[in-house]
């Protein structure tokens, strides 16, 4: 069994997983946008004639997904639901186990290759949702969509999960 | 293994307590109107607002609203207050229930008047002063070009009524069946009022 050099880098590893793990939970159920409805000329009207389409929304990243569930998209939500709060999470649960098997100085064999392909899939949550941001901003009559601390969570478990990834490589290298 | 466990529950967790924590948010908006007053305050100002008209089948002597085609009538409400017609809610063509709206914007008035409408002249209802023992009478009509039926002619004391929704069953031998009268204080912001009716009252 082989030993580890820097006895303290699994340690370190599991308190990024750890810590991206609490802020992929924050991120996906913390206010992530706030949608301001704005009609342009026709505001005032459209306020007084139908209030409830001028209402502000604001949406989490479970309950954006879960809304677009809701009214019949079923399946870009399963697909969004996929990428964004099960993929994430079983990728730090393989990350996890791998630093184990490699805290006890085994070699992780097909665990740290399946962490590193799922590494390539982490920003892609966040692209979808930029992607919504910038079809909202794109909305006539100066809509405003304004991004809650939800997305600046999710996007620290994304980067958490890059920088815990890399640590993960440089324990396999010192086996 | 324990450790990749450890981050699923840890994960499961958050998104199951912040989901409770948000369910939890949104409930106390259900309630509303809770702390009113049973009926109005006198020396007040309320908006009087007739929301629904239901007439009966038939006219308080048996006979169809129309002879001549048979169709429904055409309803016009007209309240007095104080010795003078005060305001009056447009015809309604060929209904049994008739509803009317809050807000009533004049396109032609707002044409002439260069595009501009002051909201207060929106809001569809007249501005009472409730005084203790003092009344209003409503008159509802079957509008015919020819003979107009009167088909309930009521007394409302006005220190009767509630703030918000009052639903009114008039006698068995008029011709309508239910009327729905809100009261407004004047000072309800029009965001309130837009909610009201949005919400249906």
């Amino acid at each position: 069994m082989a030993q580890i050099r820097h006895p303290w880098l699994p340690h370190i590893l599991r308190l990024i997983l750890l810590s991206s793990a609490i802020l992929l939970g924050v991120g996906l159920v913390g206010p992530c946008m706030k949608i301001i409805p704005n009609f342009g000329e026709f505001d005032s009207w459209i306020r007084l004639l139908k209030p409830h389409a001028g209402k502000t929304s604001e949406y989490s990243v479970l309950s954006g997904i879960l809304a677009m569930i809701d009214h019949g998209n079923i399946g870009i939500g399963l697909l969004l639901l996929f990428f964004s709060a099960l993929f994430p999470t079983l990728k730090l649960a393989v990350m996890a186990y791998a630093t184990q098997t490699l805290s006890t100085g085994q070699r992780a064999g097909w665990l740290l290759t399946a962490a590193h392909h799922t590494g390539k899939f982490s920003m892609l949550d966040v692209m979808v949702l930029a992607l919504i941001v910038i079809a909202i901003k794109g909305l006539p009559g100066n809509t405003q969509v304004q991004l809650g601390w939800g997305v600046w969570a999710f996007a620290g478990s994304v980067v958490l999960s890059l920088v815990g990834s890399m640590v993960l490589h440089r324990l396999e290298a010192e086996i | 293994m324990l450790w990749a466990i450890a981050i699923v529950v840890v994960v499961a967790s958050i998104v199951g307590v912040g989901w409770w924590l948000q369910r939890n948010d949104r409930a106390p908006s259900i309630s509303v109107n809770a702390t009113q007053p049973a009926t109005v305050t006198p020396d007040r100002d309320y908006y009087f607002f007739v929301r629904l008209v239901e007439f009966n089948p038939k006219t308080p002597k048996g006979k169809s609203w129309d002879s001549a085609d048979g169709s429904a009538p055409d309803a016009e409400i007209v309240l007095h207050w104080r010795g003078n017609k005060t305001f009056s809610w447009a015809d309604r063509k060929d209904q049994l229930i008739n509803t009317w709206d809050l807000f009533r914007v004049d396109v032609k008035d707002l044409i002439t008047s260069g595009g501009k409408i002051d909201i207060a002249s929106a809001v569809n209802a007249p501005m009472l002063n409730i005084k203790p023992g003092e009344s209003v009478t409503l008159e509802i009509w079957d509008d015919d070009p020819a003979f107009s039926d009167l088909a309930l002619k009521m007394e409302i004391d006005l220190s009767q009524l509630r703030v918000g929704r009052n639903k009114i069953i008039p006698p068995g031998d008029s011709g309508v069946n239910r009327v729905e009268i809100d009261m407004i204080d004047r000072d309800t912001p029009l965001a309130t009022m837009i909610e009201l009716q949005s919400a249906g009252g």
